[in-house]
């Protein structure tokens, strides 16, 4: 393997399997709490983050990271709050991270679009030794939270009101579930990029859901088709010189496709065989 | 279990409680004591009241007037929720991720468990005894959404079980369950009633379940308009060939149901 001959790939090929295992274990459960679009909204914001921290020459990750986390937190107390208003104030928040990220970028010196571009969608060549150890502890948290309590994020994300009544702390999980997405923005940052980061979090876990009977073979499936789509994804890449996480996600989708294909194929013969002759 | 509460405090106790939202009272001056084993139906047409009380007592709703008890403790400072069991009135199937019969009632148990450790034998033993109460034995590894409306609604049962509570709340059990469904159901909670499990149930159709009701009642305007026996006289017999279930949500109602009429 040639490619594992640059220090470059290694790195990004690493990065690839940690957002590959961290991005569907928080998104199984945005998936399950109808949030799919959170992911997104998050990317928005760290791009503000992002620009903050390219412009004041400090690591645009931790700077991204704070921006999302404060986002994140914003859009949890929004969201329980239940007011219809809630929809409105979080597309002001999204569109104002994104709209106040690309023109604070413009003013940096020696800011040009294909800077935003690798931030935007992801590329390979960018990831430093120091983000690499960022990612790892960052995935690491991400992963020890969602697998840890597990239990809880699937008891509050499957039925809120229940939760509610059985006296859990509702509030502070919706929370934490909040900040691990963020947090997993932020280790996207490099490989798949904040726009795309959504798309890895949702994606594996709607084609795993297709064939799963549970949700722990949700999680697992998903998170096996997580890290072989990023891996192929920085793979091709590299042979084909295309921006990693646009690739990354490509491949999520073909998979997704695949999946309801034979899906459909299995639930239309099982009618078939459910019928009397 | 705190040491404060009295052995023999009622399971339950409203007094004068105005329960609703934003200042709007939907149930209104309402004193309720429900005794440790009894079997209480709360009646009447819908938007009466019955889910709102129900709500108040759970800490879904707001209290804006008056104390709610529970065990003895003012709900405010009532922590030791394992002791209660509920069963919402509709489940829906939040995302549409698989997940199985045991997973959902495994669900139940967590305020018996603590964060970060694994569950133990004990656990697991809770979640099969819940199972097999409700008649789903066996099912565990059951994708809920191979099952039907009315063993979706026993897994809820069995959910509400897992912590062994003292005390459960059922919102509509029987709503839309077709007649063996409903059946099956009786018979969990005829078992739970022989254990000394206090029950509050939401209906307004008695079916099944009915025999096992001990305390009735009827709430009209979100006041309570009739407290005791039953309503057991003779006219409602004659129409137990009448119980037939449409298939929506609207259960079919009774026509004649004494005080509500």
């Amino acid at each position: 393997m040639t490619i594992l001959h640059y220090e470059f790939m290694q790195r990004a090929l690493l990065a690839s399997v940690l957002i590959g295992l961290s991005a569907p274990s928080v998104g199984v459960y945005l998936v399950q709490r109808r949030l799919s679009l959170i992911g997104d909204g998050l990317g928005h914001v760290a791009l503000a983050g992002v620009a903050v921290g390219v412009l004041t020459s400090t690591s645009p990750i931790w700077a991204a990271l704070v921006a999302a986390v404060a986002g994140a937190v914003a859009i949890e107390l929004i969201r329980s709050r239940g007011r219809t208003s809630g929809d409105v104030a979080l597309a002001v928040l999204f569109y104002g991270g994104i709209a106040g990220g690309v023109v604070l970028i413009s003013q940096a010196p020696g800011g040009t679009p294909s800077n935003l571009n690798a931030y935007l969608f992801g590329a390979i060549t960018t990831t430093t030794p120091s983000d690499l150890v960022v990612f790892a502890v960052l995935s690491a948290i991400v992963l020890l939270v969602t697998h840890g309590l597990g239990r809880y994020l699937f008891a509050v994300s499957n039925d809120e009101e229940y939760a509610t009544a059985s006296g859990l702390p509702v509030l502070p999980l919706n929370l934490l579930l909040a900040v691990m997405t963020a947090v997993t923005v932020v280790v996207s940052m490099r490989v798949v990029g904040l726009l795309l980061i959504s798309a890895l979090m949702i994606v594996p876990i709607a084609t795993a859901q297709l064939i799963a009977g549970s949700f722990r073979a949700t999680v697992a499936i998903g998170t096996v088709i997580g890290v072989a789509v990023s891996v192929a994804g920085v793979t091709t890449s590299y042979y084909q010189d295309t921006p990693s996480g646009g690739t990354i996600v490509l491949f999520a989708i073909a998979l997704f496709v695949l999946a309801a294909a034979i899906a459909g194929v299995r639930d239309h013969r099982r009618q078939r065989a459910a019928q009397p002759v | 279990m705190s040491g404060e509460q009295p052995a023999d405090a009622p399971v339950v106790e409203f007094r004068g409680c105005d329960i609703g939202y934003e200042r709007r009272a939907v149930v209104r001056g309402l004193d309720l004591s429900i005794a440790s084993g009894e079997v209480l139906g709360i009646l009447g047409a819908n938007g009466s009241g019955k889910t709102t009380t129900i709500r108040g007592l759970l800490g879904l709703t707001p209290i804006l007037a008056g104390e709610v008890r529970l065990f003895g403790t003012p709900r405010g400072q009532f922590h030791d929720w394992a002791r209660i069991g509920y069963v919402p009135q509709r489940h829906t199937v939040a995302g549409g991720i698989p997940s199985t019969v045991g997973e959902v009632v495994a669900s139940g148990r967590l305020t018996r468990l603590r964060p970060w450790r694994r569950s133990t034998a004990e656990d697991r033993t809770a979640v099969a005894d819940a199972i097999a109460v409700v008649g789903l034995a066996g099912q565990e590894r059951t994708t809920m959404t191979a099952l039907s409306g009315g063993q979706q609604r026993r897994v809820l049962i069995a959910r509400a079980l897992a912590t062994r509570p003292d005390l459960l709340v059922l919102d509509e059990p029987t709503a839309g369950v077709d007649r063996a469904n409903q059946e099956a159901l009786a018979v969990a909670l005829g078992a739970l009633v022989d254990q000394g499990t206090t029950i509050v149930l939401i209906t307004h159709e008695l079916g099944p379940v009915e025999p096992l009701i001990t305390r009735a009642v009827v709430l009209r305007d979100g006041v309570v308009v009739h407290d005791g026996p039953p309503l057991q006289d003779e006219h409602h017999h004659h129409h137990d060939d009448d119980w037939h279930h449409t298939h929506g949500d609207e259960p079919v109602r009774r026509p004649d149901l004494g005080l509500l009429g």
